[in-house]
């Protein structure tokens, strides 16, 4: 996994997010198991104690769960990951309405600009 | 009982005070940064831990003791400044470490200097400054000790060593020791820290950790650094 | 913790004084080798050879005296006074036990330098005169003999010889130690640390001497008019000696105590490394 740390936001909280990313978007699979908490922190070049820290909340969202002898494994509910996909895709698609708001665009002109978007790219698809 | 712990510590070299009234705990598994421009007082702070100066006010415990002899075998300490005698070879330092710390891991150290390429039949004198500073590392992270004080780990250094320096401490350090990093770069080591204290004129000017500082002020401890040390 | 300190102890100093302490026999060795051909063959190479290797002899004599007062010296100021400062106020060891061991190596290597030059005697004399081993042995004999005969035993030669080799020891540690108090004192400044070395260490001997001639006068003193009724015998003879060798122990071992508590007292509470 890439990670990418940034200035204004807690650390934990990125690291949260970019592995939940990595587990949504089948960067890690369902079931496979995590590297240890001192590897993926220094992979990470964070600290040990924030990486333990944001895998313990990844388990308490039930995204990661650990057996106490042979480590930290990703869920196998797939309806989990699926949530958890879905939230993120929420999470994008807010971002844009406000950002489009933010530039004066309403509903109907944001569709259009959408459909106009998805158009043109599956026509280059075609080519 | 904290591993690292100062109460009203004060520190004089003749009329400068170089720490005043200081108050830092560190807790077991911890890594604390201890940021503050050139002059502040981190030095004074770490060499006093160390017992290499004694306080003027105030107290320093490790473990709940006094520095002294009991304390050196429980503390590993990184100046910042290259320490080891010119004429012996990596090996014979492996060696001298060995002898003089209980907690000393040669195999460990060995490997980190065969990653590192460096011919353990080779003197100090030999090496270049950096490779003299990456074996000073080495030795002090090969120790398991309780308390690690780093002073300046990353001064002065090329990315590539600064990277094998964190990497080096955080992969070597486990849950019961403590580390506390002095350093005035503080974005090269910000991610590697779970808590820091702001050092200025010999005060305490900040505690807290460092997620709390970037959600509370939603900026990097290094933005905020740069605003309370504006010059 | 005192070994192991000493076992990097020597192995730092010897590093630099075995390789001396053996140049200076094997001069000697090939001085006297070279001599005994230029007396047989009358060559003047050989001559000029022998001369050179006699001027090489001497400076080697001057140059153990000078390795050895600097290995004292300047191995106490690198290893303790410098950045290896850091490395070895570290250690798990108290200062007793880093200044011990500073002190038995020094005391060591200038009796092995003692010992040195007077074995580079012997063996530039010795083949000259085969058979100076055995009347070595029979001139000692015979001192011992008359010695008997005079009354005075082996044990009382054995209790001299003591007594004169520990005055010599605590002396050798006396002469170091000024040198440690001086540095120790003058480096706990910030500045001008070499400097304040050397004044101290000339302050240090002016103290010495002040205190020396007050401690005679004193005595002048003191004992001026009382009344001795020594009677001569050899036993009372050999006892003021006694008296006497063990009066300058006990005058050396406060000189040397009051210094060693200097040094370890400004290494414990004043040091101030670079």
């Amino acid at each position: 996994m890439d990670w990418e740390i940034r200035d204004d936001a807690p650390i934990y909280s990125q690291l949260v997010a970019q592995i939940k990313l990595g587990i949504a978007a089948g960067a890690l699979s369902p079931g496979e198991r995590l590297p240890s908490v001192r590897d993926l922190a220094a992979e990470a070049g964070v600290n040990p104690n924030t990486m333990q820290r944001a895998l313990q909340e990844l388990e308490r969202q039930g995204l990661v769960y650990s057996q106490r002898t042979s480590g930290r494994f990703v869920t196998e509910e797939t309806d989990v990951i699926e949530n958890a996909k879905r939230s993120l895709a929420d999470e994008q698609v807010r971002s844009f309405l406000d950002a489009m708001a933010r530039l004066g665009y309403m509903r109907d002109d944001i569709l259009r600009l959408l459909e106009a978007r998805i158009r043109e790219e599956s026509g280059n698809g075609e080519l | 009982m904290a591993n690292f712990e100062c109460r009203a510590l004060g520190k004089r070299y003749g009329h400068v005070q170089a720490l005043e009234n200081v108050d830092i705990t560190v807790e077991s598994g911890r890594v604390v940064g201890l940021l503050g421009p050139n002059g502040s007082g981190k030095t004074t702070l770490i060499k006093l831990a160390n017992g290499l100066l004694t306080p003027d006010a105030g107290s320093i415990s490790i473990c709940g003791k006094a520095p002294g002899p009991e304390t050196r075998a429980m503390v590993s300490y990184l100046p910042d400044r290259p320490m080891l005698p010119q004429w012996m070879r990596a090996r014979e330092l492996i060696k001298f470490y060995a002898d003089f710390y209980a907690d000393f891991d040669t195999q460990r150290a060995l490997d980190m200097l065969g990653r590192l390429g460096v011919p353990a039949d080779r003197r100090i004198r030999q090496m270049s400054k950096g490779t003299q500073e990456k074996v000073q590392l080495i030795l002090v992270m090969s120790r398991r000790a309780k308390l690690y004080l780093l002073d300046e780990p990353i001064g002065g250094v090329d990315p590539a060593t600064r990277d094998f320096i964190l990497d080096t401490i955080l992969r070597n350090f486990d849950g019961g020791s403590s580390i506390v990093i002095s350093t005035h770069l503080i974005s090269d080591v910000e991610k590697a820290l779970d808590d820091v204290v702001f050092i200025n004129n010999g005060h305490v000017m900040l505690q807290s950790s460092v997620d709390d500082i970037r959600e509370r002020n939603g900026m990097s401890v290094d933005a905020l650094f740069r605003e309370v040390f504006k010059c | 913790m005192l070994s192991k300190l000493l076992k990097y102890e020597f192995k730092a100093t010897g590093r630099v004084m075995l390789p001396v302490l053996i140049a200076l026999l094997a001069v000697s060795g090939l001085l006297n080798l070279c001599g005994s051909v230029a007396e047989h063959t009358r060559s003047q190479i050989i001559s000029l050879i022998t001369g050179m290797l006699g001027f090489v002899y001497v400076m080697a004599i001057l140059a153990i005296g000078v390795v050895a007062l600097v290995a004292v010296i300047y191995r106490f100021y690198k290893n303790l006074l410098t950045d290896e400062g850091y490395l070895m106020f570290t250690l798990p060891v108290n200062v007793h036990g880093l200044v011990w061991a500073k002190l038995i190596a020094a005391v060591v290597w200038l009796v092995a330098a003692f010992a040195d030059i007077v074995l580079s005697i012997f063996v530039l004399v010795a083949p000259l005169r085969l058979g100076w081993g055995a009347e070595f042995v029979q001139f000692m004999g015979q001192f011992f003999r008359e010695l008997a005969a005079a009354g005075i035993n082996g044990f009382e030669v054995a209790a001299f010889a003591l007594e004169l080799l520990l005055i010599v020891v605590l002396g050798i540690i006396g002469s170091c130690l000024v040198f440690y108090t001086a540095m120790s004192i003058g480096y706990s400044f910030a500045n001008h640390k070499a400097l304040l070395s050397v004044g101290f260490y000339f302050g240090i001997g002016f103290v010495t001497q002040v205190l020396g001639v007050s401690l005679l006068i004193g005595l002048g003193t003191a004992l001026d008019g009382v009344e001795f009724n020594f009677v001569y015998t050899l036993r009372n003879a050999l006892n003021l000696g006694h008296a006497t060798l063990l009066g300058i122990c006990l005058l050396e071992l406060l000189y040397d105590g009051a210094l060693y508590f200097g040094t370890t007292f400004m290494l414990k509470r004043r040091l101030n490394l670079p």
